[in-house]
């Protein structure tokens, strides 16, 4: 191989392996999974899950062989509110 | 000490928009509930020590589903240090409901009335000075879409915030905050004084977590709030409801003057077209079919085909070989730096420019509020179903990008309908996805309704999906019911238009240049060896041919048996760009309409490309997805009968597709008939099943509970 190859084969290396750092960075960091920009993002698809078991007595965790559960009366809370 | 303030407020209510003026942040802005799922933050522009957080939109602070759990969370653990609460002023009732709440917990609190200009258009008035001294907190008019206002409610949150908490206002009638007063006696050697009235009145309302709390004292609150009960002939939770609207009517009566017209606004008109029960389906019809094909077959076709031919074909690509060849570069290296790194990431790049031209149209109908009409309109079409409309914002929301879709599906309260909207959202084009489509549509020159058919086939799918698995015991259930303000149009904003179009464009180079790098340069590497390491094989002995062949015999029933387009699927599974960067490497063309259309045409037939894109539309998203999933689902088990479910369904599709499509084009048939002639019917037969009487009872079971 003549030098200029090595030359273009290390900043071949030298991109990859920065894209490859961005990637394992932005994983590491638990953001930008979607390649969308997380800090820009309502959605927050990063964040963990809100366990509803703890606040409204369902399973959240489990898929229940049995049928899903709404969590209450939705035109209970309609009226309600 | 960083001071805090929360906003808080009813859905739709102009919080995140609020909160972008605030803080100078960019946060996505929607026309519909449960663009927040979750809080954001930022600093208030000018004070380095004050954050602003922007909670989820709620109607009460009796939580119900996940997002309404993280703003009264956000109130109730981390005590922040104000509240604004923005009120939607054109609907005062309805918001001041959750303003009761929050002025319940003595949290500094100041109103923004937000929407002035709304109530000001309608000829309406708001005696704001009145509304103050009712309520007994600081009330300021706004427009947060205009950025009027919101200063000095901020300005108001710090100077109050800094006085500290202090007893609410007892306002509601005398025979009810007697009791409350007695509950709060019982309360007060393990409450603190600024916390009484929230417990006391949370404690009446019965609120289970507030009562597990103080299960000590339960036994001497409960006798006084059932004799209560009995003499109102009405149960706690009720009496508190109605103990708060009757306060709010009265207000709302004595500082709103309602204009003796009526009102009729151009929003209202349009309406009365565009969500008209015959017009509607039709209407959105030809709007996105208009969007896509000025996105993808005329202005961003132009755009996209002068990049591929004169960019990349013409500049990027002969002068970098060049280049490289004089610099006497091996031609290895050259060949993975052209076919490899260029031939991969210019296949995606080339069609940035449709993706904008899409983008801006997509932007543009949310922002202008038509994407919401959307919503209502399509549940009319899902309720007929036994499916909620509810499910089409995080499918609108996922045409964006599949992952924030999937999170979106927080906002929806049954599990069973949370559940089937996690697992079908993906099957709408994301952006992603795109570059197939536009690629295939090319491909397929005279078929100009490839493009605007795949954002149909994705809300097909999920409508087909969502009936085949509500015959399922795990799916069971109703709908969640759907209710939403038709927020009014107005003309989209430029600012927001191109922020968001610049943000996603961004994300796409972005990924192309890490994500699909990478995985260009493996597929190079993987098509450029042998099984014993030579380099420069004939591509059909490459490594990567011999990995293909290995399942490629799985897809030969769909019309794509090749080991090439099993590769290209397989690469998808790591973002769905790779298909075209993997087909631009493999192929060999190194941008996409002409030259990548013309390969493309010369690997598939017209119907064997449709069955490509078909299930590649379908089929489980990238891994990226698949995690979300994991994260909505709960458990990697039902995350991978999800997946299962999505490719099996993909699967039988595209061979009913590919059979059917060989046996009415002339093109012959094949023994796969059979297999596709029993996939219809047992489709068919899913689609159009009856529950079976079991299942009924556990309806059942769930509607008597539900009731309780």
């Amino acid at each position: 191989m003549s030098a200029v190859t090595y030359v273009v084969l290390a900043l071949v290396v030298i991109v990859v392996i920065g894209a490859a750092y961005i990637v394992y960075n932005d994983r590491r960091k638990g953001k930008n999974s979607c390649g969308c920009n997380c800090s820009e993002c309502g959605t927050a698809c990063a964040s963990p899950m809100v366990d509803i078991s703890e606040e409204t007595g369902d399973e959240a965790e489990t898929v229940s062989e049995e049928t899903p559960s709404d969590p209450e009366d939705p035109e209970e809370k309609v009226e309600e509110d | 000490m960083t001071f805090r303030i929360a906003l808080i407020g009813n859905p739709n209510s102009g919080k995140t928009t609020m909160f972008n003026g605030l803080t100078g942040s960019s946060q996505r802005v929607g026309n519909w509930p449960g663009v927040t799922v979750d809080r954001k933050e930022g600093k208030l522009k000018g004070f380095d020590d004050v954050e602003v957080v922007d909670l989820p939109g709620i109607y009460s602070l009796s939580p119900y589903s996940p997002e309404e759990i993280v703003s009264r969370d956000y109130l109730l653990k981390e005590n922040p240090d104000a509240v604004i609460n923005i009120v939607d002023a054109t609907n005062l009732e309805r918001n001041l409901y959750l303003s009761m709440q929050v002025l319940d917990l003595g949290i500094p609190v100041v109103i923004a009335l937000n929407m002035m200009d709304a109530v000001e258009k309608r000829g309406d008035k708001i005696d704001v000075k009145g509304l103050e001294k009712c309520l007994g907190c600081s009330v300021i008019p706004t427009s947060a879409l205009k950025n009027t206002g919101s200063r000095e409610v901020a300005e108001k949150a710090v100077e109050i915030g800094k006085l500290g908490r202090r007893e609410p206002k007892k306002v509601l009638s005398k025979g009810f905050e007697k009791i409350i007063n007695d509950i709060e006696d019982i309360i007060a050697p393990t409450v603190g004084e600024e916390d009484r009235r929230w417990y006391a009145v949370k404690l009446f309302e019965k609120d289970e977590v507030i009562v597990k709390e103080m299960e000590d004292r339960w036994d001497d609150i409960e006798p006084i709030i059932s004799a209560y009960e009995k003499e109102m002939d009405d149960d706690s939770e009720s009496i508190v409801t109605n103990e708060r609207y009757d306060f709010i009517v009265k207000i709302v009566r004595k500082n709103l003057k309602k204009n003796d017209v009526e009102y009729v606004s151009s929003s209202d008109k349009i309406d009365r077209i565009v969500t008209n029960r015959w017009l509607a389906l039709p209407i959105f019809a030809l709007v996105i079919i208009a969007v896509y094909y000025i996105s993808i077959t005329t202005v961003g076709g132009y755009m996209t085909d002068w990049v591929n031919d004169v960019f990349f074909g013409e500049w990027v690509l002969p002068g970098v070989e060049d280049f490289l060849t004089n610099a006497g570069v091996d031609a290895w290296l050259t060949d993975l730096i052209t076919n490899g790194i260029i031939g991969g990431v210019g296949a995606v790049l080339g069609f940035l420019p449709q993706m904008v031209v899409l983008f801006v149209f997509l932007i543009i109908l949310e922002d202008c509020g038509y994407m919401a009409r959307v919503a209502f309109i399509m549940d009319r079409v899902f309720r007929r179903f036994g499916l909620s409309g509810k499910s089409l914002i995080p499918a609108i929301v996922g045409t964006g990008c599949g992952i924030p879709g999937i999170m979106a599906s927080r906002t929806i309260e049954s599990e069973s309908d949370r559940k089937i909207t996690v697992m079908t959202t993906t099957f709408m084009p994301c952006s992603a996805k795109l570059p197939i489509i536009a690629l295939i549509a090319g491909a397929i020159t005279n078929l100009w309704w490839v493009a605007p058919a795949s954002y149909f086939i994705g809300i097909v799918a999920m409508l087909m999906s969502g009936i085949i698995l509500k015959k399922f015991r795990k799916f069971m259930g109703r709908p969640s019911p759907f209710i939403m303000e038709l927020p009014e149009y107005h003309s989209p904003r430029v600012m927001t238009v191109a922020t968001q179009t610049l943000q996603r464009a961004w994300m796409f180079v972005r990924k192309a240049g890490t994500i699909v790098l990478l995985s260009s340069v493996i597929i190079w590497i993987l098509m450029s060896f042998d099984t014993s390491f030579t380099y420069g094989p004939d591509i059909d002995d490459s490594i990567l041919a011999e990995l293909g062949n290995l399942i490629a015999g799985v897809f030969a029933p769909l019309g794509f048996g090749d080991w090439q387009s099993t590769v290209a699927t397989i690469t998808g599974l790591v973002a769905k760009e790779n298909i075209v960067a993997t087909l631009g490497v493999m192929l060999g063309f190194e941008g996409a309409a002409d030259g990548g259309a013309s390969a493309v045409a010369a690997h598939f037939t017209q119907l064997s490309a449709l069955s490509f894109l078909i299930f590649n539309l379908l089929c489980a998203p990238c891994f990226a997805a698949i995690g979300a999933m994991r994260r909505e689902l709960g458990t990697w088990r039902a995350t991978g009968m999800a997946v299962l479910y999505q490719c099996l369904f993909a699967y039988a599709i595209v061979l009913i597709v590919y059979q059917f499509g060989l046996l009415l084009t002339g093109a012959g048939w094949e023994w796969w008939i059979v297999m596709a002639i029993a996939a219809l019917a047992i489709m068919v037969f899913l689609l159009l099943r009856k529950e079976d009487s079991e299942e009924r009872s556990l309806f059942g079971t769930i509607t008597r509970r539900d009731q309780a």
